[in-house]
């Protein structure tokens, strides 16, 4: 792909794209001739050019235009890419074909119905729990004080846009719909691994069933595809080490080492300095 | 009405271009499953040593023992086994956690550690079982 | 039994599969001593093999080894398939009883074996 540096540029991009609208019985692939209007054109804009003088049909879904919205997860000559992140210039031969992702179903054209994926990700509870701290969570008052390397454990994890590019590439998931996917079983590492949380049992239950954790095979396709550099395979193969511990109930042993809990940061003192005098009493009542 | 996409089993193989850990995924699977209906005929067969001398021999003449034919399928088992062997060793170590890397900032370009850093691992144990093939071929077809 | 229990075993068994079944595929035709590599299968090899006490072990947790591995994985790639895959429990139950009637058929075969007889090696 970087190989294109001398190259001259095709001047017109033969783009085909996938097209399927409801009620029609088999989709089919359109060809569109895009001219390059400048060196730095990402495939959304050819799609977006498409739409503005081609075939205002098409639909294709968008907002940020910069990586962060995860909205334009597309596949790309047969790779999962955001359409926003990934320039024609990556495709010297002129040719690409856009296709939806696959693996969820087709709304219409490039747009995939990513319910599913959100019902997966809302069953592992992806929110910080923590019952013993419930009051402070909820009216929070103080900040919880986490180390550098602690934030480390899970910052990474948490860098995740929610485009769903690693389900769909996820060999498991074309198989078994029932699977929690690999974006769900990394938000649990994400959560699990904060100091903050204590809900930590509660998400080993979720995964540790059929169709949870262990038939995730470690094939890595998720963490290839992720436009961010999530590496979910990576967080799910630590997710696996900790639910085998929990399951075979090593963690209750007394010698195991426990959890880190977040302590909460101490009340802030009073910032006076000496010699200013005490403020005079109220005059008006407290509302 | 939303069109269903799902690949299904067919996704194991033709999900688009990906990664090479994905097609050994594939590959792992088509093997093991080979493997454990090798296994139920393999103790069937075997079991006839249970019977006697004239059973056990009539057993392996059935099976075809010393058949040009069926020594090259014993070698495409071989081939399962070792390959299944030691993807099987790259899959528990990094399931298990052990030397995948750790969580770090994602700084482009992204280190992806959790399949860059095993690949070494896939070339290391994927020589060894070329060169176990190599000298059991030999032993397969020159001098059995 | 828990699932990540379960898997965590089916991870062992493969850790123990890993030597014995090289040890096994390369003693059943790699020649490197007598004995080994076609010979294995001749009546001799073969009972001077069954009747140790010390092959039996080791036949045996071969065998449950095998089993439980193999039926494992053989469970998990049917139960991520789309249509078998809300049949777990049914799924789990078929492979096991086959597992088991497998295992005790080996069982019987590797304790029934005829001693060999007196003044082999």
């Amino acid at each position: 792909m970087a190989s294109t540096k001398q190259k001259a540029l095709p001047e017109t991009y033969t783009v085909e794209v996938f097209r399927f609208a409801p009620g029609e019985k088999k989709p089919r692939y359109d060809r569109f001739e895009v001219p390059v209007q400048h060196p730095g054109m990402t495939v959304l804009e050819a799609l977006l050019y498409i739409k503005e003088n081609l075939d205002p049909t098409l639909a294709v879904r968008y907002s940020c235009r910069m990586a962060v919205c995860g909205s334009c997860g597309m596949y790309v000559n047969g790779k999962g890419v955001l359409a926003c992140h990934t320039r024609l210039a990556e495709f010297p031969s002129g040719k690409i074909r856009v296709s939806p992702m696959p693996n969820y179903p087709v709304v219409k054209d490039l747009m995939t119905d990513m319910s599913e994926f959100f019902t997966h990700h809302r069953e592992v509870k992806p929110y910080i729990i923590n019952p013993e701290m419930r009051a402070e969570i909820e009216r929070p008052t103080r900040e919880f004080l986490q180390t550098p390397e602690e934030v480390e454990e899970y910052l990474q994890f948490s860098y995740c846009i929610k485009c769903g590019l690693c389900v769909s590439a996820c060999p498991t998931v074309a198989s078994d719909p029932d699977f929690l996917g690999p974006q769900a079983l990394m938000t649990v590492t994400r959560y699990n691994r904060d100091t903050r949380d204590g809900g930590w049992t509660y998400r080993l239950e979720v995964v540790d069933r059929p169709h949870g954790v262990w038939n995730c095979h470690f094939a890595g396709a998720c963490t290839e595809v992720c436009p961010k550099g999530v590496d979910p395979a990576l967080a799910i193969q630590f997710l696996k080490r900790e639910a085998v511990v929990h399951g075979l109930g090593l963690d209750r042993l007394p010698f195991w080492p426990k959890r880190k809990q977040a302590p909460l940061a101490p009340p802030p003192k009073p910032a006076r300095r000496k010699g200013i005098p005490a403020p005079p009493p109220r005059t008006v009542p407290e509302s | 009405m939303a069109r269903n996409k799902r690949l299904g089993i067919w996704g194991w193989i033709f999900g688009g271009r990906h990664n090479v850990e994905r097609f050994l995924y594939t590959l792992h699977r088509i093997t093991g499953v080979a493997l454990v209906f090798y296994l139920m005929a393999h103790i069937l067969v075997v079991g006839s040593r249970a019977f006697g001398q004239e059973a056990w021999e009539n057993a392996m003449r059935l099976v075809g023992a010393g058949n040009p034919v069926v020594r090259v399928l014993e070698y495409l088992l071989v081939i399962a086994v070792v390959f299944h062997a030691t993807n099987g060793i790259r899959l528990v170590l990094g399931e298990l956690g052990i030397g995948i890397g750790r969580p770090r900032r994602p700084v482009y370009p992204y280190p992806k550690d959790s399949i860059r850093k095993p690949r070494k691992w896939i070339l290391v144990l994927e020589g060894l079982a070329t060169v176990y093939l190599v000298v059991a071929a030999y032993f397969f077809f020159v001098r059995h | 039994m828990r699932e990540g229990v379960a898997w965590a075993l089916h991870l062992f068994a493969g850790v123990i599969l890993f030597f014995l079944l090289l040890f096994h595929v390369t003693q059943m035709h790699v020649a490197l001593f007598p004995g080994w590599g076609e010979a294995a299968l001749e009546w001799t090899n073969v009972l001077a093999r069954a009747g140790a006490r010390g092959w039996k072990i080791l036949y045996l947790l071969f065998l449950a080894a095998a089993l439980y591995h193999g039926f494992f994985g053989l469970r998990n790639v049917l139960i991520e398939i789309s249509f078998l895959r809300r049949r777990v429990n049914e799924v789990t139950i078929v492979l096991s009883a086959l597992g088991v009637i497998l295992f005790a058929y080996g069982f019987y075969t590797t304790l029934a074996t005829p001693s060999p007889m007196p003044g082999l090696p």
